[in-house]
């Protein structure tokens, strides 16, 4: 049986002179929670638009559920369900008449569509507001019915392209939590976002994007794996010597040291309990210091070191 | 159509009608920007020509009775025959002396003054549609006399036959019936009123368009990625909106009939149709606008509003002899121009009662419908986007 919901084999997009999707792959399985991790301008929306067929590409083939994508293929348009970026709902229809709307897109019978419209709201938690226009709901509920809207059919295959975009904390969780829910019920999800946390704490498996190439692709364990980075340790110290840098930069398992802003950083590519090490001979060099911290490797040191800038940056 | 297509057609049209009728400043454009401008037609024009009376009345001047008229015979023939009842051009009053004639000139009794002393003379105090009708009549009756005198001087055999042709006096107009109904010189302002609005309408198709387009709307993207037929969606909309179109409209002439007053003449059955032609002109317009032309959806926006108020003003909207000047110098524009197709088509169903030039009309604005239609499909049809 086919396990590939989404496969992507050698796109290429061209806008003009600029290469939005270099020789792009993708093989996305059934009931993961992938993402697609990027700074702006990666290519993260230009490859949900193709997917789509809302746009045309130059090369390359798409298939979803074994299928070639097509703009009329209806079969699979029908088990597709798309959060776009932007909040795409009517401000003259309420909350309500919004999901149903969309729904009826998919949806032809009267009952069952109102039955799914209710659900949909039930997960979304707009309960409240189902009256509502949309230009009176704050920017989270915004997102929240954008969601919902793309969600009521129950599709088999969810894109969500950056859902959390300038969301308050709460609502951002609410919405993440909905993601694992609507996946554990069955859905595969597609994820993009250009938040490290998100898709760490989301994400069965990552792809990094850049420039429109797939950098890497695993989970987040196999991409921290990829990095020299493992542990860094950061130490408040107000006065600090070259000499004392040196000796550190000699340490074991120390592979980059600074000091920058009365702060020790201190990266080590493995060993353990550096932190002991590190502390002792600071002692040892009779060096005072204030507080201290010890960072696990994230997404955005994977990011860093294969690019040379930051997720946030970039 | 399949069951379920019609109740998806009717769940798409249905919402599409409630989301355009909430859209406020288009329905003001289309509705209450007519009503208003009605209103104010209404008050400050549509009954500005009651206290006019319209019919012609006899010019009144006055004729010298002196010696030299009295012995002018065939110039008093001529006035007795130009203030007889059938022509009933001029209105006489005989003074016997100059300086009373003068008198009454001045005074504006009389438009004109009559001596004819050593030759026929007449005299006035200003310029204007009556001294201009008592200048032609003396001019035709002075060439008139020279070309006796030079056919009696040279060609005395044509003599005879000058004066049986002279006599025949071939009438050029004819008087023609308004089949008993009254004309009101404003109500052509209302009929490129009426114009305006159904050609505003194309604002709603204009809408539908952009939100078919994923290049110019997100909107549109969303509703394209559903397993529902592009066709069926436009469809509904164009319905959707058309309803709407012809709602306002008749809204718009209840206002100006039941409220107002205004006279329009015409049947329902004519009047409807005149309004689904222009209707379904206008959502054509729209639509090709917003997918045919290329540019941001401000500017495609702009031109939109442009050429509407550009067919109203073309159709005597806002300057009342445009058609005639159009008709003058560029004829084809009043032709092929949807605003003066509807306000013709309601003149001539309502005030001409030609039945042939008012299907003319109505035929060409289905037309023009129907290429903006047809263009905007295959326009759309073929859209591929590179980049939204």
């Amino acid at each position: 049986m086919e396990r590939s919901v989404v496969k992507i084999e050698n796109l290429v997009k061209r806008y003009k002179e600029l290469l939005a999707l270099d020789h792009f792959n993708l093989d996305i399985q059934k009931g993961e929670i992938f993402g697609l991790l990027g700074p702006n301008g990666s290519g993260k929306t230009t490859t949900m638009n193709c997917m789509l067929a809302l746009l045309s590409y130059d090369k390359g083939n798409i298939e979803i559920f074994g299928e070639k994508m097509t703009a009329d293929n209806y079969g699979i348009k029908k088990r597709i369900g798309v959060v776009p970026q932007e909040v795409a709902v009517f401000d003259e229809l309420t909350v309500y008449e919004n999901i149903d709307y969309f729904c009826g897109l998919y949806i032809k019978n009267r009952v069952t569509r109102a039955q799914y419209v209710k659900e949909a709201i039930d997960f979304v938690e707009l309960n409240d507001f189902v009256k509502f226009s949309p230009k009176k709901l704050s920017g989270g509920l915004k997102r929240r019915l954008n969601i919902a809207c793309g969600i009521a059919h129950k599709p088999e295959l969810i894109l969500l392209d950056e859902p959390t975009v300038a969301v308050d904390p709460q609502s951002r969780n609410r919405i993440l939590e909905g993601i694992q829910r609507l996946n554990k019920e069955g859905a595969t999800i597609v994820y993009t976002s250009h938040y490290m946390e998100e898709v760490e704490q989301l994400c069965n498996r990552i792809s990094i994007m850049d420039k429109g190439k797939n950098l890497a692709i695993g989970t987040k364990e196999e991409l921290k794996s990829m990095v020299e980075t493992g542990e860094t340790i950061v130490v408040e110290i107000l006065d600090f010597d070259a000499e004392i840098m040196q000796g550190i930069r000699k340490m074991e398992h120390v592979f980059h040291a600074n000091y920058e802003n009365s702060f020790l950083r201190v990266k080590y590519n493995g060993g353990n309990h550096n932190i002991i090490s590190l502390l002792d001979f600071l002692r040892q060099k009779e060096i005072s210091f204030g507080r201290v911290f010890s960072e696990l490797p994230t997404l955005n040191d994977v990011f860093l070191e294969i690019t040379g800038k930051e997720l946030r940056d970039a | 159509m399949h069951k379920e297509e019609k109740n998806l057609f009717f769940h798409l049209y249905k919402y599409r009608l409630k989301q355009l009728l909430k859209d406020r400043s288009v329905i003001f454009w289309t509705a209450m920007f007519p009503i208003i401008l009605g209103t104010f037609f209404y008050v400050a024009l549509y009954h500005a020509s009651d206290s006019q009376d319209n019919s012609f009345k006899a010019v009144p001047v006055a004729v010298y009775d002196s010696g030299s008229y009295k012995n002018e015979k065939e110039f008093q023939a001529f006035l007795k025959e130009v203030t007889s009842k059938e022509a009933n051009y001029l209105k006489i009053t005989t003074v016997s002396g100059k300086s009373q004639g003068e008198n009454l000139l001045k005074k504006g009794k009389v438009e004109g003054f009559i001596t004819a002393d050593s030759k026929i003379s007449l005299q006035v105090t200003s310029s204007d549609f009556n001294t201009s009708i008592l200048k032609n009549i003396l001019d035709h009756y002075l060439q008139t006399e020279n070309m006796y005198e030079d056919a009696a001087m040279n060609h005395p055999q044509i003599l005879a036959d000058l004066s049986g042709l002279l006599a025949q006096n071939q009438n050029y107009t004819k008087n023609v019936s308004f089949g008993g109904k009254s004309l009101n010189n404003m109500i052509g302002y209302f009929y490129s009123l009426l114009a305006m609005s159904m050609l505003y309408g194309s604002i709603f198709s204009f809408i539908n368009a952009l939100q078919i387009q994923p290049g110019t709307n997100e909107i549109a993207a969303r509703r394209l990625i559903t397993p529902t037929h592009k066709m069926l969606i436009v469809l509904s909309d164009f319905c959707s909106a058309l309803t709407l179109q012809m709602g306002i409209y008749l809204v718009v002439m209840l206002y100006l009939t039941k409220i107002l007053g205004v006279d329009f003449g015409g049947t329902p059955l004519t009047l409807f149709v005149a309004g689904l032609a222009g209707n379904m002109a206008g959502s054509g317009w729209g639509y090709f606008v917003a997918i045919v032309i290329k540019g941001s959806e401000k500017m495609k926006m702009a031109l939109n509003m442009m050429l509407t108020l550009f067919s109203s003003f073309l159709s005597g909207l806002m300057v009342g002899n445009m058609k005639p000047l159009l008709m003058t110098y560029a004829p084809w524009v009043n032709k092929i121009n949807p605003a003066t197709l509807i306000s013709d088509a309601f003149y001539y169903i309502c005030i001409y009662g030609n039945k042939a030039e008012y299907v003319r009309c109505i035929a060409t604005l289905f037309s023009i419908s129907a290429f903006f239609c047809i263009a905007a499909y295959f326009s759309l049809r073929r859209k591929t986007y590179a980049s939204i």
